[in-house]
């Protein structure tokens, strides 16, 4: 029951630190968007929106860590010998950064290997209506 | 005991991080499959294709690299650590929170 106390605040703040990821990546896309069509190159308009993009998920990281920390507290187990001490965690655990970035790189590497033909599959709709490279 | 309640909280983080971003990002990409369907020769829809979602693309992948870089380095850092200090000196309780 414990855990379900604590489990609660990790699942709100990796949800809203992911969250703030995907939304420093739509205002990467519009800044793009606004950049091509002030009439800067496609080159020019990406050397400067995906870098804008990867600072502001890293800030927007750091802050939500910060916002949905978990305090550090002391709670004893029934019929355990000593009391737990329970360290609450700021930004992501290095443990769990290793399995979540080796899972996500695994279906990455996945999804890449099986791109055409799911991209053809995907939106064929939306492709349609794309001005032609 | 103690060791099933540490690998568990493991894989729960890494499951809950998982879970999330692909909730996140399935989430605007349904939702722009479905716009795409339902308004095929819409402006925004093309924008959100070819702008928003292309830098989605891009950054999240990348933040995971850079995320799992960060992580493997701390690895290495905390291991030196208890090789040189001692068992005692490790931050397993931080690094299992």
């Amino acid at each position: 029951m414990i855990g379900r106390i604590f489990y609660w605040p990790e699942i709100r703040r990796i949800f809203a630190q992911w969250a703030g990821v995907v939304l420093a990546s739509v205002l990467a896309g519009v800044l793009l968007g606004m950049l091509e069509m002030g009439g800067a190159n496609e080159k020019m308009a990406l050397e400067i929106s995906l870098p804008a993009g990867f600072i502001l998920a890293a800030i927007l990281w750091n802050l939500i860590g910060h916002r949905f920390a978990v305090t550090i507290v002391r709670y004893a187990v029934a019929g355990a010998a000593t009391t737990v001490e329970f360290q609450g965690e700021r930004g992501m655990p290095l443990p769990t950064a290793a399995f979540a970035t080796a899972a996500a790189l695994v279906v990455s590497v996945y999804c890449i290997q099986a791109g055409p033909v799911s991209q053809h599959h995907a939106s064929p709709t939306v492709s349609c209506i794309l001005p032609a490279a | 005991m103690d060791g099933w309640l540490d690998t568990w909280t493991i894989v729960r983080s890494a499951i809950t991080h998982c879970v999330s971003i692909v909730l996140i990002a399935g989430a605007f990409a349904g939702s722009l499959y479905l716009s795409g369907l339902l308004f095929p020769a819409n402006t925004i829809v093309a924008w959100w294709y070819k702008r928003l979602d292309f830098a989605l693309a891009i950054i999240v992948p990348t933040f995971l690299a850079v995320l799992l870089l960060n992580t493997l380095t701390r690895f290495v850092i905390d291991s030196v650590r208890v090789t040189w200090k001692g068992a005692p000196n490790d931050r397993a309780n931080l690094l299992l929170a």
